[in-house]
């Protein structure tokens, strides 16, 4: 008696929550698998001739683009992700043995969390002009001619390089902030141990930090592959909406970059659907790499 | 727990049917002409891709308007452009918000009307009070918003149409004792000729590095494919340039590209060439005759400072078919609306495209009008009548009013002389869209400028992306 009348409060104090979760989650995520197997979807009119279960799916494992999408994505997902995070780790690191100037720093380190993507993109896309950008101003120096990244005739590695560049540095800040409230949290006491026994600070740093620390790198490991997987505002930002150098076109397009394609032809009919199956095509792929990532972490994150 | 859950999902998936069969789709509109407009509060919202200057001198439509009509109350939001357009009224059509009035091109509308979400004008215009007389108006407009796939019914009236125009600079041209006859257009092989006997190409004092910017690639592919008699879409959707004309056709302008003779605003990471036009960096631009305003020389610093500016009709093929490009929106309106709003809706229409108001926007933006009427009126013709003037005293000789216009003038001087020579591509819709195919030509040509892909590699990617 008494629990049922605890299950009943627990579900009343869920209630918001739960009702916001299914209408801007589950109801969305469902209606995305209802969609792909609709033939012949009339988006403006909201009707349909039977369903059908490969013919959405056709159409996007047929794209021209999707071979390419795949490719950048996890191009984009396995190099720039590890890079981020162990950077992150680093600085964070950094940041909290140093006193002076921290705030400062964090404060830093973290405005590009803030700050729009898009609008970090358009500044990337400045500082590696060909003609007038930091980048090639500062290869300049070491004595290297300027490199066309993201201009006109730009080819689809120099423009990758880019890339990778941006949104390894974009990510940086989330990924340290949570280090950073991971590593306050570690007790002193275990550094001062080894400094009693004079252990490097490698040492310390492999054998204390990080194992303490790996709950919170899983953590960050796991949602930056998920956000990898999804990249696209990035893109827009840095190449607009050609997805690639001028005369380059669709040379970055990524996953999330073919569903806002076939979005974008949603007056035709049929596209909706096509959408909704590249949708959950992505879905498919980030579960899996998801789950990967939590088999290979098991043995290795100590909470 | 599980119950719970089980009925939680149970209540989703029902949610999710429902929300889906829900619709069951919106019927073709019965149109209902009201006699005269009720004397009731009608408020009407008209989307529009135009910019401020533009929008301006609708609301001053809006506003003479409403004096006769006081009960009408009309608002216009501009989507940004004319593809926001298009974009915004999708997701309106879906979320039940659409506008009473939207502008748009016949791709727009044959996306909508996969809706049902836009009405036929037809018993309007014919209507014994509120109709119009059809044989006023150029044909070119209406045979646009008249095509097969809409089964002969007229669903958008043209408002405001434009054409493509070159803009030159006069004043370097002069230098090299180049003259142009504004009353004809200039050919492409003039052009390899100019570029060949003169020493304008360069990068010397009175020299330009390129010799003429093509802003709209895709404009350019669809146009440059009917100089050229070389087949480019049909109104089944079939896509038609896999074959030898049109790689004659792209072969010949790669040369040019290659010879800095022709070049895209991408190569100086633009998308309209009028910068480096004002900059000195191109001698000609060939874009929209509504874009006149942005192509006016008025940097002081830019190489040749504000130069004298001239303006030709579209280039041709010497011995091609002459045809250019018919753009410009058309205004049409949406199903969702009482019948108070249409009739209002269409009264405002007819007004917007009277004989004067078509005649006034035409001379203040560089559309043109789009009444035979309009192009008639003595307004009209005094303000085409000074390119005359400008022929006789020059540049010097005339106002600092007239010169405001001038470039207006000589914009719509340029159209007028290519109105035979109009043409628009079919509207389609299947798998894939008109306007899919305007962009993928855009950047078939974007690519073989860049020396990305041969001719071959861009014709096959183009069929590819349109699923062909």
């Amino acid at each position: 008696m008494l629990e049922d009348k605890h299950n009943i409060k627990a579900w009343f104090y869920l209630a918001p929550a739960m009702v916001l979760l299914i209408i801007f989650t589950f109801y969305p995520i469902f209606n995305a698998f209802f969609l792909a197997f609709l033939r012949d979807f009339n988006y403006l009119q909201g009707t349909w001739e039977g369903f059908t279960f490969f013919e959405n799916f056709g159409f996007v494992f047929r794209n021209p683009n999707f071979r390419d999408a795949l490719t950048n994505t996890l191009i984009i997902t396995f190099v720039s992700v590890p890079i981020a995070v162990i950077i992150a780790l680093l600085v964070s690191v950094w940041l909290n043995s140093i006193v002076k100037f921290r705030g400062v720093f964090q404060t830093i380190f973290f405005l590009p969390y803030v700050t729009n993507a898009i609008a970090i993109g358009m500044a990337f896309a400045f500082l590696f002009n060909r003609n007038f950008g930091l980048v090639n101003t500062m290869l300049g120096w070491i004595g290297f001619s300027p490199i066309n990244w993201v201009g006109l005739r730009a080819t689809w590695g120099m423009a990758m390089i880019a890339f990778l560049v941006f949104t390894t540095w974009s990510s940086l800040a989330f990924r340290i902030m949570v280090f950073l409230s991971g590593l306050q949290n570690i007790d002193k006491q275990y550094y001062d141990a080894a400094r009693v026994d004079s252990t490097r600070r490698y040492r310390i740093f492999r054998r204390i930090t990080v194992p303490l620390l790996s709950p919170m790198i899983f953590y960050i490991t796991i949602t930056s592959f998920i956000g990898s997987f999804k990249t696209y505002t990035e893109v827009i930002g840095m190449f607009g909406e050609r997805l690639g150098p001028p005369g380059n076109d669709r040379a970055m397009i990524t996953m999330v970059a073919l569903v806002y394609d076939a979005l974008d032809r949603s007056g035709v009919t049929g596209a909706l659907s096509e959408a909704a199956a590249a949708a959950i095509v992505l879905f498919g792929i980030t579960l899996f790499f998801t789950l990967v990532n939590m088999q290979v972490s098991k043995k290795r994150v100590h909470y | 727990m599980k119950k719970v859950f089980t009925l939680l999902m149970s209540f989703i998936f029902v949610l999710t049917l429902s929300a889906c069969l829900g619709g069951g789709g919106r019927a073709e509109t019965e149109v209902t002409v009201l006699d005269e407009l009720p004397n009731e509060p009608i408020n009407i919202t008209i989307w529009t891709g135009f910019g401020q200057a533009n929008a301006d001198l609708m609301q001053a439509m809006f506003d003479s308007f409403t004096e006769t009509y006081p009960q009408v109350n009309i608002v216009q939001l501009s989507q940004g452009g004319w593809s926001g357009v298009r974009d915004a009224t999708i997701q309106a059509i879906v979320a039940g918000t659409t506008p009473t009035i939207v502008m748009g091109y016949p791709d727009h509308f044959v996306e909508y009307l996969n809706g049902n979400a836009i009405i036929p004008l037809d018993d309007f215009i014919n209507h014994p009070d509120h109709g119009v007389d059809l044989d006023d108006f150029v044909q070119g407009f209406l045979d646009e918003n008249r095509q097969d796939i809409f089964d002969g019914k007229l669903f958008a009236m043209p408002f405001a149409k434009s054409t493509e125009m070159v803009v030159y600079n006069r004043t370097v041209f002069e230098h090299h004792g180049i003259t142009f006859d504004p009353t004809q257009p200039i050919t492409w092989e003039r052009i390899i000729e100019i570029a060949e006997t003169t020493d304008i190409l360069g990068t010397g004092a009175m020299q330009c590095e390129f010799l003429i910017n093509v802003d709209s690639a895709a404009n350019f592919f669809v146009n440059s494919s009917r100089q050229w008699g070389a087949p480019y879409t049909n109104a089944n959707g079939e896509i038609l340039i896999d074959n030898a004309t049109t790689r004659e056709m792209l072969s010949f302008f790669e040369d040019l590209m290659n010879r800095n003779i022709l070049a895209f605003p991408i190569e100086w990471d633009q998308a309209f060439g009028s910068q480096p036009f004002q900059r000195g960096d191109v001698c000609m631009s060939q874009g929209s005759t509504a874009g006149t305003r942005h192509n006016i020389p008025r940097l002081e610093n830019g190489k040749f400072g504000v130069f004298e500016m001239g303006v030709l009709p579209t280039v041709q093929k010497e011995g091609g078919t002459f045809s250019s490009m018919q753009q410009g929106p058309n205004i049409a309106i949406i199903s969702d609306a009482t019948d108070a709003e249409r009739l209002a809706s269409w009264l405002l229409i007819r007004y917007m495209t009277n004989t004067e108001n078509t005649a006034n926007f035409a001379m203040n933006t560089g559309y043109v009008p789009v009444r035979v009427s309009g192009f008639e009126t003595d307004e009209y013709q005094a303000f085409l009548g000074l390119i005359d003037r400008y022929n006789e005293v020059g540049l010097t000789g005339l106002t600092f009013d007239q010169r405001d216009r001038l470039p207006f003038v000589q914009a719509a001087s340029a159209a007028f002389v290519q109105v035979d020579w109009f043409s628009f591509d079919p509207a389609f819709i299947g798998r894939t869209s008109s306007s899919g195919a305007r962009n993928e030509s855009e950047l078939l040509f974007e690519a073989i400028y860049a020396g990305t892909r041969t001719i071959d590699e861009a014709i096959r990617r183009m069929l590819s992306q349109l699923g062909q």
